[in-house]
């Protein structure tokens, strides 16, 4: 248990370059929250085993109360702040018209934000980002999810105010359009 | 010159010398809750503590303001927990303002800028919370128009507001609007001085004025409420720019962990932290608390898991879990209370003595009444003959039992506290910022105008969660280090040491007439206290730390019995508490989780009435109604009945292998163990809002697993104001409602707490929630709008229990039913 000598980690998050000189070990949950100061991703449990930290690395949903900052050295990290960003490079992507991420585009919401509004899929949010992220992550991989594979992306998540009928109608809106 | 009246005079003072009403007018308050940046210095904040503020809601301006920009504020001494108070609280005061909601903002739960009107409680926001606001934007309206009417010479009935533009039938030239008057200097700069007559306190606080507030009823078709405005937080919250307790953060912070008891009623002796760590991470103990605090959180976490710990440990206290409900039965309770007796019951149920039934698991108990001397018996007060009880069937008995749950809020609780060596100033996500203001001042023995609460919005709770406890936690350590301290507990903490849901042991006996009827109804519960931690932060004695700084806490007795419109000649409820098994700094203490008992009461008291209508082959829905006395209620459940296209039969269901005997047709459920039932529940809550449920499910008798596939809700709480938002409170209650009743219980052994994370304390997750959940509104445009909250938490878990004994024939009067407690019971059962 002694102090872990500080390192520097290089990541991007939301599309920024930030180069903290943190414990390794430290979960990446602290080291956005208190040594970046984005506070987006809360702490729920601590655990891996409520989903409330959940950020994209690498496009892939993960537990940052769970991963070790050095485990991101040199990886893409998005919280729901950078989703519209990842929306609009997707889009251009998929266009090849790279003038569709000029910045007159760039807060539009991403389509699972715009549903999770549409659906009013939120009471008191803390849960959100497990939902949101969760949601991203699967429909990239499989746009047209069945039930059990919505059962899949979300398992273990928790929303105390017991919103999963919205978070799931909200994946299935994006889906049917 | 009174007290009263100087300090009134003071108050005028204030408004008119850079108080609220200069502030306003300057731009919204710079403190409001959604306000505070996350770095928002410690300097300003004191600053701001020094303009002493006592909200006096006999004040027209500590309501509400208007700028000259066009917006609205008012200041709201309640909060929003999730469910969109707000926003409803928006549309009502827009209509008697007659604006845009979008012009208005709510400032809630701030103890220097908003009035005490009991926090969240009750579920009372809109049904109770709501009126002042309505009067004082009637009263806005009415000394504005007024002042228009003067100046324009003409009748004030002519002149009518849209979106805060004034027109005058008859002087078509003339246009003026709120915000032309405010930004003149025709208005009077102190108007909003203007005094109002103040009635009632807490969740009651109102005040009348001149104006008349229009009735709901009354107001025109293009009205705000009853329309379904869109809630702003959502996309604050997707978007990631809602600003939570979490997110509160000071200069100079100390970040605190507190060390809890590792079994419970223990006393530290020594606490020592490992030699690498002292440099960052320091103890602070006084009596039994004890918490670490350091600049770097991740250090403080390491330091609170290498800590090295001895306790004084006490003999056992506990049953354990699985003792609970003999505690409850054993141990004398320490007070009874009556809460309904008519009629005469004991003469109607004379001689049955099912004491020694073993109630809780076999069929429904019955009493041999054969042997039992009726001749005797006065039958004056029963409304029955003696011909009718010798044809009457026996006496019916059941016993269900609750167990302890968690609050189990998804956040574990935070708090932020300054101290600046006049004032304390504490950040926190409170259900009620007045009443934890009382109780810091409690807990520091500080005169109370030296305290100032602010509400920020926090992870949901539904009654006490362990928020007032983080809050006057946070308040002592930061007096005791002079710094800022951010309490933020961890999961064990939380769902460790949270407030419980009290447990009972519920009765229930009843004699059915010999056309089905019931005769009389006797219905009784064994319970642990719901204020066993009163619902309030009030007390310093009610929290853990004021425990373990010596307060003695006295006993406080709640629980409640069944409500409904039942019209039951003879019929009694009567509850009594036992003691809970540690009276100071228990992980066990029990208070208030959404409608608090309701589900335990209701899941006793609804089973029971499917269990008469079994035993006498009628139809669940037909039962209910031919004994409610309330056309109300009929109402309700024969819509109900409609909506969920319920057909008349009795339980069990005779074709419960047939996925088709229910009317829905839901997607193939894997194997062929699953059978199909459906159950009904309904009641009141507070003689106010009605509910009525029914649960389509289907159960694998291999595995004891409940598959929910249907819920529909039928939902009468007055007046609608906001159908979507509506629906959406609706949905939470009854999901959260389903989560208790399949899965929710506290393990523990003899000494401790063991259910302390998401895998020891499973709630319903994604798998588990139903195809599909329909809400029915009844709205009723010509009563006031009542509380919707709670309601619909109520009756669920008898809408399950009684759907799963539709479907298996096997009756479960325990909770929660998860598949190890439901196949057991189908074992028994031999199905």
């Amino acid at each position: 248990m002694s102090r872990t000598a500080s390192s520097t980690v290089s990541v991007v998050v939301d599309g920024l370059l930030f180069t903290p000189e943190v414990d390794p070990s430290m979960p990446l949950l602290y080291t956005l929250r208190n040594t970046l100061r984005l506070r987006n991703p809360r702490f729920g449990c601590g655990l891996g085993q409520c989903g409330a930290c959940t950020v994209l690395v690498e496009g892939r949903p993960v537990r940052s109360c769970q991963l070790p900052t050095a485990a991101v050295d040199g990886q893409d990290v998005v919280t729901i702040a950078g989703l519209p960003a990842r929306w609009q490079a997707q889009l251009a992507k998929a266009s090849g018209e790279p003038g569709l991420t000029d910045t007159t585009q760039h807060q539009s919401l991403h389509p699972l934000q715009q549903a999770f509004i549409d659906q009013m899929a939120a009471q008191c949010g803390y849960c959100i980002n497990g939902w949101l992220m969760s949601a991203v992550a699967l429909l990239e991989e499989n746009p047209m999810p069945d039930r059990d594979a919505i059962n899949q992306a979300f398992a273990g998540l928790k929303c105390r105010c017991a919103m999963q009928m919205r978070f799931r109608a909200a994946v299935e809106q994006v889906a049917a359009s | 010159m009174s007290a009263l009246l100087h300090a009134h005079l003071t108050r005028r003072q204030f408004l008119l010398s850079g108080g609220r009403f200069l502030v306003a007018a300057a731009g919204f308050p710079v403190l409001s809750c959604t306000a505070i940046p996350s770095g928002v210095s410690a300097t300003d904040a004191i600053a701001s503590n020094n303009k002493f503020n006592e909200p006096d809601p006999a004040v027209l301006g500590t309501w509400i303001a208007l700028d000259a920009a066009g917006r609205v504020t008012v200041y709201f001494g309640k909060v929003d927990v999730g469910q969109g108070l707000d926003t409803a609280i928006r549309q009502l005061v827009a209509d008697q303002l007659s604006v845009h909601p979008r012009r208005i903002q709510v400032v809630m739960g701030d103890t220097e800028l908003t009035p005490d009107q009991g926090g969240a409680s009750s579920a009372s926001g809109v049904e109770m919370g709501s009126l002042p606001l309505m009067t004082v934007a009637a009263e806005v309206k009415h000394i504005l128009l007024s002042h228009i009417a003067q100046q324009w010479q003409c009748p004030f009935s002519s002149l009518h507001v849209e979106d805060g533009e004034i027109f005058c039938d008859t002087l078509p030239s003339q246009r003026s609007s709120y915000w032309t008057l405010i930004a003149s200097d025709a208005l009077d700069q102190h108007w909003l001085a203007h005094m109002l007559e103040v009635s009632g306190q807490g969740n009651s606080l109102n005040v009348t004025g001149q104006a008349t507030v229009v009735p709901q009823a009354a107001l025109s078709t293009d009205s705000w409420t009853g329309q379904s405005l869109a809630r702003d937080d959502i996309h604050q919250k997707v978007t990631g720019e809602f600003v939570m307790i979490d997110q509160i953060s000071l200069p100079d912070m100390l970040h605190a962990r507190v060390i809890r008891p590792q079994v419970a009623g223990a006393t530290p002796l020594t606490l020592v932290l490992p030699d690498d760590m002292i440099n960052d991470v320091f103890i602070v103990r006084r009596a039994a608390f004890a918490a670490l605090l350091g600049e770097d959180e991740w250090r403080v976490i390491m330091a609170s898991r290498a800590l090295q710990q001895t306790w004084q440990e006490p003999a056992p206290v506990f049953p354990g879990d699985s003792g609970l409900y003999d505690y409850l039965r054993n141990t004398p309770a320490r007070m009874q209370r009556v809460a309904l007796d008519q009629g005469a019951v004991d003469a109607v149920l004379a001689g049955a003595d099912l004491s020694t039934a073993d109630l809780s698991t076999a069929d429904l108990s019955t009493a041999d009444l054969s042997a039992a001397d009726l001749s005797t018996a006065d039958l004056s007060a029963t409304g029955l003959s003696a011909a009718d009880l010798a044809e009457a069937g026996p006496v019916l008995q059941a016993e269900y039992e609750w167990p302890l749950q968690s609050h189990a809020s998804l956040g574990p609780a935070c708090a932020v506290a300054v101290w600046d060596g006049q004032r304390m100033t504490v950040w926190s996500a409170t259900q009620k910022p007045h009443q934890l203001r009382v109780g810091v001042a409690d807990l520091l023995e500080l005169e109370l105008v030296k305290v100032h609460v602010i509400w920020v919005p926090g992870a949901g709770s539904y009654g006490r969660n362990d928020a007032d406890d983080a809050g006057l936690e946070a308040a002592f350590l930061a007096r005791e280090t002079g710094r800022a301290v951010r309490v933020q507990y961890q999961r064990a903490d939380a769902t460790g040491w949270d407030p419980k849901s009290p447990a009972a042991v519920m009765r229930v006996s009843a004699r059915l007439l010999a056309d089905g009827s019931i005769a009389a109804m006797d219905w009784s519960a064994l319970a642990l206290s719901a204020h066993d931690a009163r619902p309030s932060g009030a007390q310093a004695s009610d929290s853990l730390i004021g425990q373990q700084l010596g307060l003695e806490r006295p006993d406080t007795n709640n629980f409640s019995a069944p409500q409904d419109a039942y019209d039951l000649a003879n019929r009694r409820s009567q509850w009594a508490v036992v003691p809970p098994p540690l009276r100071h700094v228990s992980p066990l203490r029990t208070s208030h989780l959404r409608d608090p008992q309701g589900p335990q009461v209701t899941f006793s008291s609804e089973c029971f009435m499917d269990e008469l209508a079994f035993v006498s082959g009628q139809d669940s829905i037909a039962f209910r109604l031919r004994h409610l006395g309330d056309e109300r209620d009929a109402q309700l459940l024969r819509a109900l009945a409609t909506e969920s296209a319920w057909s008349s039969r009795p339980s069990p269901n005779p074709h419960a292998d047939l996925r088709t005997s229910l009317p829905v047709t839901y997607s193939l459920l894997p194997g062929d163990n699953w059978r199909y039932g459906r159950g009904v529940a309904y009641c009141q809550r507070g003689r106010q809002t009605r509910v009525a449920v029914v649960c389509e499910l289907a159960v694998d008798i291999q595995t004891g697993r409940i598959k929910l596939l249907r819920l529909v809700v039928a939902h009468d709480c007055g007046r609608v104001i906001n159908p979507d938002g509506l629906r959406q409170t609706i949905e939470g209650a009854v999901m959260q409602a389903c989560s208790r009743t399949l899965f929710e219980q506290v393990a523990f052994d003899d000494r401790s707490v063991l259910s302390t994370d998401w895998f020891s304390y499973p709630i319903l997750e994604m798998a588990s929630a139903p195809d599909q959940l329909q809400v029915l509104l009844l709205d009723r445009p010509d009563m006031p709008p009542l509380g919707a909250g709670e309601a619909a938490h109520k009756p669920v878990a008898a809408a399950i229990g009684n759907a799963v004994f539709d479907a298996t024939a096997v009756r479960m009067r325990q909770i929660p039913l998860r598949p190890q407690v439901v196949l057991d019971a189908l074992n028994r059962a031999q199905l």
